[in-house]
């Protein structure tokens, strides 16, 4: 690592400024898969908008219990599947079809042919989920954690996600250039694993039930390689592609990206048994999950000196551009969050985490600190390319990152601290249950109002998001990147 | 070692044919979004460091050994990572009679009677200075080994309750368990009775564990009036 | 990476891997386990075989817990209530008294949807018909769901209400009221009364079949 400081400005990725035959090119692929993507990426703000609503009343309920108990369509448990499934397949997966198919197009270097008929897919996508989440408010909800949707709304997802899944295979096959590069291999290899865990885990759990706990098994096999398999590899495959293409320094080291990829498809596999510590379950296949869990230490150390070797002297820039703001928090929270995930699936930390508010607040981490700003980040990078046409408002731009950084941070500690302490209580038999719940209260309060602060960030992301879509006046005049915390002109975006 | 060596050629041959391109193409060419935009992205070829090397060889000798010891030899009916030699030779610990009093207390009792033994108003009775706890030995056996049904005074209020049965026609706790418990309220949030025995409490159940019905505070005081 | 054959088999071989070992071998190995006796004895060879006329375990599911389970499911209880015991000497399931031994496999065998639960903000429920029988279990969980605050002062479960109806007493009480104390401040305005819905009499005789008060021979009930 002790080159560092002699990065060579040979190696430095030029402006495309002379090159107007790859800007034709770019131009093209934008334009192939414009409309699909921004109709994607618009889905995703309004799941998320929903989201965030149905994630308050449940989090505002937990202390609240007497909050909006008149009708069951408002009970907790639906409340809570709601806003995973709208978070999960309607923000996430939106945000995936729009940013990483947008991406694999350029990468492949080839115009994504009938463009149009992915919006199909995303039409089929957005009506499948909007019949799932009404399913389950209604009171069809399966009670299988990460598969709430009822099955008569699984077919229209499934043959939404075969159409986006061949497109993205597509745009792999008719691809130009010899060297596939390492956001590929991410985003081809989760396309490829996401539709079989979901066809394995419905098939298993709710078409042809598998005996007793097999069902369990089968289950956190599938719900946690969703976030590894499906939301992390996308996650990672938008941070490769945007940091050196915004920071213009090359990715640091090409066999780190290879021993990264390839570690983190084999350890992350094994590691979903890990939310099934101490439960009925024999004990070796306990063994195998933990022992996979925390080898995850290595793909995620390669991946971080990876990322940091790339962007390491280049933080007054990486620090101006929304763009690179997301995808650093994102990164460097991938980081943390699977470490801490890694010392989680420990027998002895399990037995107090286990259980507790401190894995929600890993999930959360997770999925929205990690996932989440990395997306924001690669929307926020993809959008004037798409419209040809700036952000209106750097003002709402901080106000979005500073909403989700201190949200996802206050909600990480709140629920992490205060789910530690349940769990140590509950695993005292002499401190009576209610008073463990009583010492939660505070920090699901806490876990309130950064909800809150969450909720403000997105309307203010949405707000941006629509108001550079639809009201074009202002953006169009703008001849200058919307950068932050910056008056001079001209830098990266 | 900073060497470029990978960087993916692109001198490709122009294949845009200037004249053939539409307004929309010529514009979002010049486009300043592209424009100001770094070509595609690629990889340095630096080496992996030996630091991380040994870390990952470090983490897979501690991988193979975590679970070439904690798999117990990949059986289905083996759940617990640290036992020695399989079922056959499960080490009973025996529990004092304190400890077996407060687990079934909490596993039973609690949802009613509370963590604090004060019940609910008006729904369950209170164990705290209840005279049906401190009093007769016998007639607190007998409530726990056949239930009790209809109204209770204690301590001054009246519930009418449904409190069920331990005994064999319950959920048919041992002798030993009720002893146990009976022990716990008698001497837990400072209520301070004689003990209940083990040996007393065989005794009530060969008398009364066959009895189906339900007691009711009548006939319970009939036998053993408050004193 | 140039060798697209082998990014493409690399990728499925990683998932195939995860999948056949998970899900595949268990499947195999203890995917079809049977009902059983308490103990196993052995017979002229040494064998171990089921005792004749010994009963079998687990009970099967079916009949009104069955319709009290879909109630359970479509309430999501399972995202506050785990349904699984661990060892004694890991954790405190054991010493809370939620239930006497750790629960495993085939403890699970009968259930059409298995419901084990990741998170406790409420106690363990595997065993909750072992700890809350009978009428007096069944009266308890009524006024829990009617009002959880009424049985749990502090409790943040919410109130399941909705799964009650409030009355006029039509001339005698009737018998399957559920009697909160006319003080209460959940109490029904006078002269009315709380009659369970069909649901709600369904998910509360689930409840009570919640039972892990058998021994299996791979999970005996110590003292």
């Amino acid at each position: 690592m002790s080159d560092s400081t002699s990065i060579k400005l040979d190696t430095v990725i030029p402006y495309t400024t002379n090159d107007p035959s790859l800007r034709a090119e770019l131009s093209e692929i934008d334009r192939s898969i414009r409309s699909a993507s921004i109709f994607f990426t618009a889905s995703a703000v309004g799941w998320l908008l929903l989201g965030t609503v149905f994630a308050l009343i449940a989090a505002y309920k937990l202390h609240e219990p007497g909050f909006a108990v008149g009708s069951e369509y408002s009970t907790f448990g639906r409340m809570r599947a709601a806003h995973l499934n709208s978070v999960a397949l309607g923000f996430g997966n939106n945000m995936i079809f729009g940013v990483c198919l947008w991406i694999m197009a350029r990468l492949c270097r080839a115009p994504i042919r009938h463009g149009g008929l992915l919006l199909i897919a995303g039409a089929f996508w957005n009506i499948g989920l909007t019949v799932g989440i009404a399913g389950i408010i209604k009171g069809d909800i399966t009670s299988v954690e990460w598969l709430e949707i009822p099955r008569y709304a699984t077919p229209l997802l499934a043959i939404s996600y075969v159409l986006v899944g061949i497109w993205g295979v597509m745009a792999f096959r008719f691809r130009k250039g010899e060297h596939v590069y390492v956001s590929q291999w991410y985003f081809l290899a989760a396309l490829f694993w996401f539709p079989w865990l979901y066809v394995i885990a419905q098939i298993m759990i709710i078409w042809a039930p598998a005996q007793g706990v097999v069902q369990s098994i089968t289950n956190w096999w599938f719900a946690h390689n969703v976030l590894g398999l499906w939301l992390t590899p996308m996650a990672l495959g938008v941070a490769y592609y945007l940091i050196p293409k915004v920071l213009g320094r090359p990715i640091y080291s090409y066999y780190l990206s290879v021993l990264g990829f390839w570690s983190l498809a084999l350890f992350y596999n094994w590691a979903g048994v890990h939310h099934l510590i101490g439960g009925p379950v024999p004990v070796w296949l306990i063994s195998a999950g933990i022992v996979a869990s925390v080898m995850m230490v290595i793909p995620v150390v390669v991946v971080a000196i990876n990322h940091h070797m790339t962007v390491v002297g280049l933080h007054r820039e990486g620090w101006r551009s929304p763009t690179i703001r997301f995808v650093v928090f994102g990164a460097i929270n991938y980081t943390f969050v699977s470490l801490i995930g890694s010392a989680m699936a420990l027998r002895d930390v399990n037995l107090v985490t286990h259980f507790t508010h401190f894995t929600v607040g890993h999930a959360h981490h997770g999925a929205y600190g990690f996932f989440g700003m990395i997306l924001f980040g690669g929307v926020y990078y993809m959008m004037p390319r798409l419209l040809q046409r700036e952000w209106p408002s750097a003002g709402l731009i901080k106000i979005h990152f500073w909403g989700s950084a201190l949200g996802i941070l206050l909600m990480v500690f709140a629920l992490q601290i205060g789910g530690w302490i349940q769990g140590l209580q509950m695993n005292n038999p002499e401190i009576a249950f209610l008073d463990i719940v009583q010492n939660t209260m505070p920090w699901l309060k806490a876990r309130t109002v950064s909800g809150l602060l969450l909720l403000v960030a997105h309307l203010a992301f949405a707000l941006n998001f629509f108001w550079m879509l639809l009201a074009p006046g202002k953006t169009n005049s703008k001849d200058a990147p919307t950068l932050l915390n910056v008056k001079e002109e001209g830098a990266a975006q | 070692m900073s060497e470029d060596k990978t960087s993916p050629d692109r001198n490709r041959e122009s294949n845009i044919d200037s004249a053939a391109m539409q307004d929309a193409d010529m514009q979002s060419i010049h486009s300043p979004q592209l424009k100001r935009e770094r070509k595609e992205p690629h990889e340095r070829q630096s080496p992996i460091p030996i630091s991380l090397l040994t870390l990952i060889s470090l983490l897979a000798f501690w991988g193979g050994y975590y679970f070439s010891n904690y798999s117990q030899d990949f059986r289905w009916d083996a759940y617990d990572p640290y036992a020695k030699g399989g079922l056959g030779e499960v080490v009973v610990e025996e529990k004092t009679l304190a400890e077996i009093g407060a687990r079934v207390f909490r596993g039973q009792c609690v949802a009613c009677h509370q963590n604090s033994g004060l019940g609910v108003a008006g729904a369950f009775p209170p164990l705290v200075n209840s005279e049906w706890v401190l009093g007769d030995e016998e007639r607190l056996a007998r409530i726990l080994i056949n239930g009790l049904n209809g109204e209770i005074a204690v301590l001054g209020d009246t519930y009418n309750g449904n409190m069920p049965a331990f005994g064999p026609h319950g959920l048919n706790l041992k002798p030993k368990q009720i002893a146990a418990v009976l022990t716990y309220i008698r001497q837990t949030w400072g209520n301070n009775a004689p003990e209940v025995t083990v040996e007393a409490l065989e005794g009530y159940h060969a008398a009364y564990g066959s009895r189906t019905e339900p007691w009711t505070a009548e006939e319970l005081l009939a036998d053993f009036p408050m004193k | 990476m140039k060798s697209l054959p082998l990014l493409f088999l690399g990728i499925f071989f990683m998932l195939a891997f995860s999948f056949t070992g998970i899900v595949l071998t268990s499947h195999v190995q203890f995917g079809a386990l049977e009902q059983t006796t308490e103990t196993l004895e052995a017979d002229e060879n040494g064998n171990l075989v089921m005792p004749d006329g010994e009963a079998l375990y687990p009970l099967m599911e079916g009949g009104v817990t069955l319709q009290g389970k879909e109630v359970y499911i479509s309430m999501g209880c399972i995202y506050c209530h785990s349904q699984q015991s661990r060892r004694d000497s890991y954790g405190a399931d054991v010493g809370r008294g939620w239930a006497q031994r750790a629960t495993v496999p085939r403890d699970y065998i009968s259930q059409s949807r298995v419901l084990l639960g990741t998170m406790r903000t409420g106690p363990d429920l595997v065993n909750v018909g072992g700890r809350l029988q009978g009428d007096g279990g069944r009266e308890w969980h009524h006024k829990h769901l009617y009002n959880p605050q009424i049985t749990s002062k502090g409790s943040n479960m919410p109130s399941f209400a909705f799964l009650y109806k409030v009355q006029a007493i039509d001339g005698a009480p009737s018998a399957n009221a559920v009697s909160i104390p006319d003080d209460s401040p959940y109490a029904p305005p006078a002269g009315y009364e709380i009659i369970p819905t069909r649901r709600a009499e369904a998910l509360v005789e689930y409840l009570l079949s919640l039972k892990i008060n058998y021994s299996l021979p791979e999970a005996p009930i110590l003292d």
